[in-house]
């Protein structure tokens, strides 16, 4: 596995490569970093991919953004697309979660055609329903108002983990997700909140597939399904048991994702460059 | 069912019981007769209604006056000497040919100082053939006592929102190792809403100072929930307090700040009440329970 920092979009980045073979580039959720992908990382190498898994700016060992924490999740999208360029990617296959996914919803909305596929995991094209506010996410903004941030991290984590995942995982994932710049999981949500591609998902120029675990509070899975249905070709799948975090819940992820990955990359066959 | 062949007495309806039994269906005739009973012949329940097919709309109330049709057909009545304060919502309609089930909880169970009796309260959740929620109500009842006893401490751990219970848990916080060092930074007063009643803790420093339902200072916060939701924590099959705050079950006034201060907190005094509730279980297992006859 290659470590290294890259100046990408004005910012000293960390990303972890590993393999050889098609590029996968995994985008982890909100305020959290690539450690989110450790699992899955080696095992989807060994499976004949080269699998990419950057820090976001302000995430991790990556440097924050030269502007301060990121709000706009294009502004995230932007900067993949110049880490893809840094690292001559041909084609690659974007896997994201959460917000992770909806900058991977956005990239195939803007440069679609340049990738092999995108798998979108706990996220949505955009919804009417956020559940959370802009307003009340800028209170949180300010340390001083945004009491008990970590506990509420830790048990906000164990609540949307899927039935299935087995406790002491879920108590690993939780204690992991402490590990975060309130400011910039904060400003993540902002962006999250305010993303919505909806109007262009119908002209999305790659293959895309959702998935979403039935146990995730942070989203309707009703909005994934409509998000499916706008993309020409998009695949829906709903994981039983699981909730907002699928790489780090699931035992196998790394052979399910090359499973969907295959999928995508063998329905591209025979599409026009 | 525990109860003895007569049926049920006041001891038999746990809190966190459930109760579910067969389908009914509202054919036209029934409608029918509850209009020329009620009086309510309008066009809407005897003509048409608002359905593609023109069938006529049941009466709310019928659907209400059968849940305790329903009920004494379990044989839970024969020992109800009366019903009290009946609260229901009428949430979406219910036409001539559905089938409704009925899901009753048991939700507080408190006995009466002259002992022969206990006061039950219970949820009610009215769904149609398509599983879709038409009707949620709470109703309680004065059930007949099997024994005319004086069993206020072993019963508090589900006896909330008593003083009895009240006191146990204040017990148990004191010693709860998480919720002392979740306050041990804290001075304010802990309340708990249990749909109109709250239970204040006066908490310093990890220490319950004091607890009941009136404090000098009012409450810093209150974060209050119906009693079905209580149940359900309390009773369940795990400290679930997190997920239902983020469904919204839960509600809080007063200190916002303070609330949110007190995470951890609040999840260890769940954790005890769970831990109250089932130490205190007299028979009947926490999860649901079908009855049927």
């Amino acid at each position: 596995m290659r470590a290294e920092y890259l100046d990408v979009g004005g910012t000293r980045s960390f990303v972890l490569d590993d393999g050889e073979g098609p590029a996968v580039l995994c985008l982890h959720t909100a305020g959290q970093n690539g450690v989110q992908w450790r699992d899955t990382q080696s095992e989807l190498a060994a499976l004949g991919y080269r699998v990419v898994v950057p820090d976001l700016p302000g995430h991790g060992r990556s440097e924050p953004a030269p502007g301060g924490a990121v709000s706009d999740l294009g502004a995230y999208a932007v900067w993949c697309e110049e880490l893809v360029d840094v690292l001559h990617l041909e084609r690659p296959f974007v896997v994201g979660c959460s917000i992770g996914g909806a900058i991977a919803l956005q990239l195939a909305a803007r440069r679609g055609e340049c990738l092999a596929g995108v798998v979108a995991m706990a996220a949505h094209g955009g919804t009417d329903t956020p559940g959370l506010s802009v307003r009340g996410l800028r209170r949180e903004l300010v340390d001083a108002a945004a009491p008990s941030r970590s506990d509420r991290t830790y048990y906000g984590t164990r609540a949307v983990v899927g039935r299935r995942v087995p406790a002491e995982r879920a108590e690993l994932i939780a204690r992991m997700h402490r590990r975060e710049d309130p400011q910039v999981s904060t400003s993540d949500l902002i962006g999250w909140v305010n993303h919505d591609v909806r109007d262009v998902l119908p002209t999305i120029a790659c293959r895309v597939h959702l998935v979403a675990g039935e146990d995730d509070l942070w989203l309707d899975v009703a909005d994934v399904r409509r998000t499916a249905e706008a993309i020409p070709d998009a695949r829906c799948t709903v994981l039983d048991g699981v909730g907002h975090y699928p790489m780090e819940e699931l035992e196998q992820f790394a052979a399910a994702l090359h499973e969907w990955l295959d999928d995508l990359g063998s329905r591209c066959t025979g599409r026009k460059p | 069912m525990n109860a003895t062949d007569d049926g049920p007495h006041f001891e038999d309806f746990e809190v966190g019981r459930v109760f579910t039994g067969t389908a009914r269906t509202f054919s036209a005739d029934v409608v029918a007769a509850f209009a020329e009973i009620s009086g309510d012949r309008a066009a809407l329940h005897t003509e048409y209604g608002r359905t593609r097919d023109g069938r006529p709309m049941v009466h709310g109330p019928l659907a209400l006056a059968a849940f305790f049709g329903w009920h004494h057909d379990l044989g839970l009545s024969a020992h109800v000497e009366a019903a009290f304060g009946t609260h229901w919502d009428f949430v979406a309609p219910i036409h001539v040919g559905d089938a409704v089930t009925y899901e009753m909880t048991v939700t507080r169970a408190r006995r009466t100082t002259g002992l022969r009796s206990g006061v039950v309260g219970r949820h009610v959740t009215v769904r149609n053939q398509h599983g879709t929620v038409v009707q949620e109500g709470r109703t309680a009842a004065l059930v007949t006592a099997r024994h005319a006893v004086d069993d206020t401490e072993t019963r508090a751990g589900r006896a909330f929102p008593t003083a009895a219970w009240a006191r146990a848990l204040a017990e148990r916080l004191e010693r709860s190792a998480t919720f002392t060092s979740a306050t041990a930074e804290w001075d304010g007063t802990i309340g708990l809403g249990f749909g109109n009643d709250t239970v204040l803790f006066r908490v310093y420093r990890g220490r319950v100072l004091e607890c009941g339902t009136r404090t000098p200072h009012p409450p810093t916060f209150v974060v209050g929930a119906s009693d079905l939701t209580w149940t359900r924590l309390i009773t369940g099959p795990g400290n679930d307090f997190t997920r239902r705050v983020m469904c919204d079950e839960f509600s809080v006034s007063g200190s916002a700040y303070e609330y949110l201060r007190s995470t951890a907190a609040l999840v260890a005094l769940v954790d005890e009440a769970r831990a109250l509730a089932h130490a205190g279980a007299v028979g009947a297992p926490a999860e649901t329970v079908g009855e049927a006859r």
